[in-house]
């Protein structure tokens, strides 16, 4: 392997470092109309009288869209394939606001000022009704949030909206009830039952969402967005404005962070349906107060967790009670909830009996979405403190008990089969997974032995050291689809066409790094455009760590037929047969070594001179399975006895992500994602107002670790070779993120006995329960 | 909708901002980095970068800060580097950011009496005075507590030189945040003796205030014991109270512990 | 009204409102690396250096700063090549959104510890860049890359 397991830079810092206009608001055109939305003041209400006359009249104000005169069409806003599994819950406006920022109305003008003065003078009158704010009480509340006719889903779901349910999902291996109950009755057995709640972390990409749109010279609409899913951005624009896929581009510049919470769409329809109306170019770009009021979050999640266990520490049965809460809008209900159970309760494959139950209910909070580890993060906490709970109880070792029980190599889980994401899962044998080793290796690294057995205490300051493992997926089997163009440019080098979606984590070079090993030529010589639904070809987008494995595997078929195709056209121009030639990444020649041409003749006779063609490759991929990455962590801390205070002193995690594809940037990506973990552990703490408004709705209240919040961190990668995943890769955007959360509430509990079971793990919950 | 605008003046002199002040819906412009949160109209803003009042220097006793120095400019001038053992230098510089504090000014800081401030708190535990254009001066305290000054212009901070050994303690939960709940505490060193002790304690989340009751158990003597006592009578002669991220029996409970921290540190 | 500024050198003449905070303005003439990452100050990708300092533009009037030096990455991004290169080498511009900011950030840094206001330790390095968040590399990257460019073990 020559251009993958290697660091080069990122194709695109030269112009991100250097602050080259690259982002969607830095190239919409200085003509563009400027939009801004009217948002709900209310929790919950109908809209019993908008009068928009007033703002009309404005000079400068072009239009004022309110749900009287855009199409009344129910979408969904989630950005999945199609059929999605989420409801189609949503309207572009609606008679009714269902959370404080949803959208009211909205204004295109000249400019910011004039948009923001002509918002003023919108005159609404609200019938307000009573919101569900405890999503605990959300189901068969008096207050119906989606009480509308139109709202409905692809396939079942378990939606019952009369009682506030957008989802529900069960499971059961094994007849888990009757395996507690002898669990409880068996002296040689021991019970944990444990409740866990987990908050609504919002992603804070630094970019703020932003779209624009405009006509083409064929009158055509292009939008232009800071997304994770072009393709499904056209599509959704398409439906809205009932008009072709084929009337609609979306293209994606640099985007400056997603996280997932672009995965979904934000105000792509606004712009959308203004600029279709005017014929003139129209942008939306979101305030921080925007997107954290009006765009999507983490599921907040409750979790009643059964742990069964024998007195050796043998695992038997399992059961997870999920309650999740999607906010007003159903995106991503479903999936997020199947996820907190297919991609953790794997890790303990050996039990007798594993059942997971959940429901998603609606309340009128800012909606729930995607975002980076969804489910598993929540998941994780709740299982990985319960199993910290029962090594307790059992007195065994931590890492004595996961070494006992976790999945292996060769081995599989019935969960692979009975859960996907939305409908079924895939059966998967485990192909690649150094788990085992990662734990040994990180136990090493953490010095776990020594810190566990002599915990240190001074004055008011008393450390100690957690564990928690964890495990995600690569792409969703069977549903996520990437794919690839390459082609060959007149000097021998190639413009590789991905519709591969980089959120800003490197996958453009990464893919590059793919093509050019499959290809034989140095990834210096591949150019990628990427994003761009007329000149790309189709992907699923950049979420479900899919990029890697399945739009890594399209560009390694297609870099493989392109080195088929160069081998074919050398042959032909040296008058031999293609088996007798060899391609070493400049020269094509024969084997013997007596005839040779390089790449760069070869491609410039193509294209000027002899029998002229363009040689071009596609790949598309479809991943047969998920093959999930592991991760074993340790968090050291050191928690102030005083104050509740924890600071995180050394966070040592090892990963088996496959092969790593370009070793920096997958450490990146492990670092980035251990800091958001532990940010939601620590740090980012979700207040709503008595009556539904969001609090910390800016960075000043929401806090997001700043670089005097990071401990050392200690990333390690424990190589497997996964065999099918492009050069042996797995993924490795989100499987950082999952274990801060279990592991920090591990340690706390080691260095001061006490165990908080809600996140975030503030200095007062720590202060409070201390002091009980 | 941010804060708006209607005119723009930079005088040249502060006779000339003063008479500027007095018209209706005049404003000076000091705290312009926390109004971006306001959606207020100012209809006449009066900048005074050019009216003579950013240096700092001594007079006497005292270090004279003028109110539109910036936070940064006091941080790194001789003068602070140099009283108390760099204490407000240490304190400034845990203040928010470098890029805040090269726009924040000392008057823009201390004139709203912002309730989050560990700057206010630091300098209520020193001998300091405020002084106004018409209104002159007047202790810090005395400003804090008094009723908001309308339509005059802060024009410089006064800190006493007054021999003392200064401790400033927050608790925040992350490090690039407001505190949640400050303590600063000082005492004049004489020949080993301390004596003459300040208590102030702030962003409870109230404004700081100083905690005589403290004050006096600590002036009457400083051991274990009493740091203990000076702590629990601080916790009940101050009001603590919450607000959406922290709780006031949490910043009390703290705040005692800040106490007994700041003073051990003071004593050394 | 009309304000000049000298913006990476050249004087300019620019008509503003009142109200406009410096960075609209500067976004407006075509400064694009100058980000709007939070408007409350707090996220530092609108860092630019106001006579040499680095201040938030998003907190800071546009009319405060007539007749003074704005510098924004755009000015200082070839004297800034080598760290450029070390950050890229560490692939820890990831999204890029906060890398303007932090560059300029760095450069006025820089001058800092040559004049000898910062030390040059890690700690104080970092105390030094708290105002620049950044939410993909989680900031281990990025320092590696610093702490090489300004040479600290």
């Amino acid at each position: 392997m020559r251009e993958v397991k290697k660091s080069i830079p990122k194709k695109d810092s030269y112009g991100l470092i250097r602050g080259l206009p690259v982002y969607t608001d830095d190239l919409a055109p200085k003509d563009s109309l400027v939009m801004k939305v009217l948002r709900s003041p209310h929790a919950f209400a109908r809209i019993k009288n908008i009068d928009t006359s007033e703002a009309e009249k404005m000079k400068g104000v072009h239009l004022v869209l309110t749900y009287k005169n855009v199409p009344r069409r129910v979408i969904t806003r989630a950005g999945q394939g199609f059929p999605e599994p989420s409801p189609y819950d949503k309207f572009i406006l609606d008679e009714y606001v269902r959370y404080v920022g949803d959208e009211v109305a909205a204004v295109v003008a000249d400019n910011e000022r004039i948009a923001e003065e002509a918002l003023k003078k919108i005159k609404v009158e609200y019938e307000v009704l009573e919101p569900v704010l405890d999503f605990e009480k959300a189901e068969g509340h008096p207050s119906i949030i989606h009480p509308e006719k139109e709202s409905f889903s692809q396939f079942n779901i378990g939606r019952d909206p009369k009682k506030n349910i957008a989802a529900s999902y069960q499971m059961e291996i094994g007849d888990v009830d009757k395996l507690i109950k002898e669990c409880e009755e068996d002296p040689d057995c021991v019970l944990v039952r444990e409740r866990f709640y987990t908050q609504a972390q919002a992603h804070v990409m630094l970019e703020p969402h932003a779209s624009y749109a405009y006509i083409d010279m064929a009158g055509r609409l292009v939008v232009v967005s800071s997304t994770q899913t072009p393709f499904h951005v056209r599509r959704q624009v398409a439906m809205v404005l009932d008009i072709p896929i084929k009337n609609v581009r979306v293209i994606k510049p640099r985007i400056g962070g997603g996280f997932g919470g672009k995965q979904a769409l934000h105000g792509e329809l606004l712009v959308s349906y203004a600029a279709w109306k005017l014929k003139k170019p129209v942008k939306l770009v979101y305030t921080r107060r925007e997107v954290f009021e009006a765009t999507y979050t983490r599921h907040p999640m409750r979790f009643d967790v059964t742990l069964g266990a024998k007195k050796d520490g043998t695992l038997k049965v399992i059961d997870f009670n999920v309650l999740s809460d999607t906010g007003a809008y159903g995106e991503h209900a479903l999936t997020v909830l199947m996820v907190a159970g297919s991609k953790t309760l794997p890790l303990y494959n050996k039990v007798d009996g594993v059942r997971f139950r959940g429901k998603v209910v609606y309340t009128n909070h800012v909606p729930a979405g995607a975002y980076r580890g969804y489910g598993a993060i929540q998941g994780n906490f709740a299982l990985e403190s319960a199993m910290d709970i029962l090594a307790e109880k059992l007195g065994m070792d931590p890492v004595e008990l996961r070494l006992k029980n976790v999945i292996r190599e060769g081995e599989t889980s019935e969960i692979f089969k009975i859960m996907g994401e939305g409908r079924e899962g895939v059966e998967m044998i485990i192909k690649s997974c150094k788990l085992e080793e990662a734990i040994n290796r990180a136990a090493e690294l953490a010095q776990w032995k020594k810190k566990r057995s002599k915990r240190e205490k001074r004055e008011s300051k008393a450390r100690g050291i957690g564990f928690a493992v964890a495990m995600q997926g690569s792409g969703i089997a069977n549903i996520d689809m990437g794919s690839a163009i390459i082609k060959l440019n007149d000097d021998g080098s190639f413009n590789l066409l991905v519709g591969a979606t980089d959120l800003g984590t490197g996958s453009d070079t990464i893919l590059a790094q793919i093509a050019a090993e499959a290809i034989g030529v140095s990834s210096d010589d591949i150019v990628v455009y990427s994003s761009d639904t007329d000149l790309t070809p189709f992907d699923t987008g950049a979420y479900a760590s899919s990029t890697t494995y399945v739009s890594g595997n399209a560009v390694r078929l297609a870099g493989e037929k392109m080195r088929k195709l160069i081998l074919k056209e050398g042959a032909l121009k040296l008058g031999v047969s293609e088996n007798e030639v060899e391609f070493d990444g400049r020269v094509i020649k024969t084997k013997e070594g007596s005839k040779s041409i390089t790449l760069k003749e070869l491609a410039t006779i193509l294209y000027y001179t002899e029998n002229q063609k363009q040689l071009v490759a596609d790949g598309s991929f479809v991943g047969p399975e998920s093959p999930p990455p592991y991760a074993a962590a340790f968090a050291e801390v050191e928690v102030d006895t005083e104050t509740g205070k924890v600071d995180v002193l050394k966070y040592t995690i090892v990963l088996d992500i496959g092969t790593p594809i370009n070793p920096n940037l997958a450490r990146i990506q492990a670092e980035g994602g251990v800091v958001q973990g532990i940010g939601m552990t620590l740090f980012e703490d979700v207040k709503y107002s008595k009556d539904g408004k969001l609090l910390t709705n800016n960075l000043m209240y929401y806090k997001v670790p700043s670089r005097l919040d990071v401990p050392e961190l200690v990333v390690e990668f424990t190589e497997s070779y996964e065999p099918t995943g492009p050069f042996g890769a797995k993924s490795v955007a989100e499987i950082g993120i999952d274990t801060p959360p279990a592991a920090i509430a591990n340690a706390i509990y080691n260095a001061v006995g006490v165990r908080i079971k809600s996140l975030p793990i503030t200095p007062e919950k720590v202060f409070f329960e201390m002091n009980k | 909708m941010p804060l708006k605008i209607l005119n723009y003046v930079r005088p040249s002199s502060l006779e000339q901002a003063y008479d500027l002040l007095q018209e209706d819906g005049a404003e000076i412009l000091g705290g312009t980095t926390y109004a971006r949160l306001s959606n207020r109209t100012i209809k006449l803003a009066i900048d005074l970068q050019n009216v003579g009042i950013g240096s700092i220097y001594e007079i006497g006793d005292y270090i004279v800060v003028g109110a539109m120095a910036t936070l940064a400019n006091m941080q790194f001038h001789d003068l602070i580097m140099e009283y108390a053992d760099g204490y407000l230098y240490d304190v400034i510089s845990y203040i928010w950011s470098v890029q805040l504090r090269n726009v924040a000014t000392v008057g823009g800081t201390i004139v709203p009496k912002w309730g989050f401030s560990d700057f206010i708190t630091a300098l209520l535990a020193l001998d300091t005075e405020v002084e106004f254009y018409k209104a002159g001066r007047m202790n810090l305290e005395d400003y804090l507590k008094g009723m908001m000054i309308k339509k005059d212009i802060m024009t410089a901070l006064y800190i006493k030189k007054t021999p003392r050994k200064a401790s400033f303690k927050f608790m925040r939960n992350s490090e690039y945040d407001f505190s949640i709940v400050n303590v600063a505490v000082s005492a004049v060193n004489q020949e080993g003796k301390f004596t003459n002790w300040r208590v102030a304690v702030g962003a409870r989340p109230g404004v700081a205030a100083l905690s005589y009751k403290a004050m006096e158990i600590l002036n009457n003597s400083v051991d274990y014991e009493s740091i203990e006592k000076a702590a629990k009578e601080m916790k009940n002669e101050l009001k603590f109270s919450s607000d959406f991220r922290w709780s006031g029996e949490y910043r009390k409970e703290v705040a005692g512990t800040l106490l007994q921290r700041a003073v051990k540190e003071v004593i050394g | 009204m009309k304000i000049n500024l000298k913006i990476n050198g050249v004087w300019k003449e620019v008509e503003i409102d009142p109200s406009d905070y410096l960075l609209d303005v500067l976004r407006r003439e075509g400064y694009l690396s100058v980000k709007k990452g939070c408007d409350t100050g707090t996220c530092g990708a609108c860092t630019v250096l106001r006579d040499g300092y680095p201040i938030l533009s998003c907190a800071t009037l546009a009319a405060t700063c007539d007749g003074h030096e704005i510098t924004t990455a755009e000015g200082i991004a070839d004297e800034m090549e080598d760290y450029a290169k070390m950050l890229a080498g560490e692939g820890a511009e990831q999204c890029g959104f906060c890398s303007p900011g932090l560059m300029v950030m760095l450069y006025a840094l820089k001058k800092e510890i040559e004049n000898g206001k910062v030390k040059k330790t890690k700690e104080d390095i970092r105390r030094y860049l708290i105002g620049n968040l950044c939410r993909c590399t989680g900031y281990a990257g990025q320092e590696r890359a610093i702490f090489r460019y300004l040479g600290v073990e």
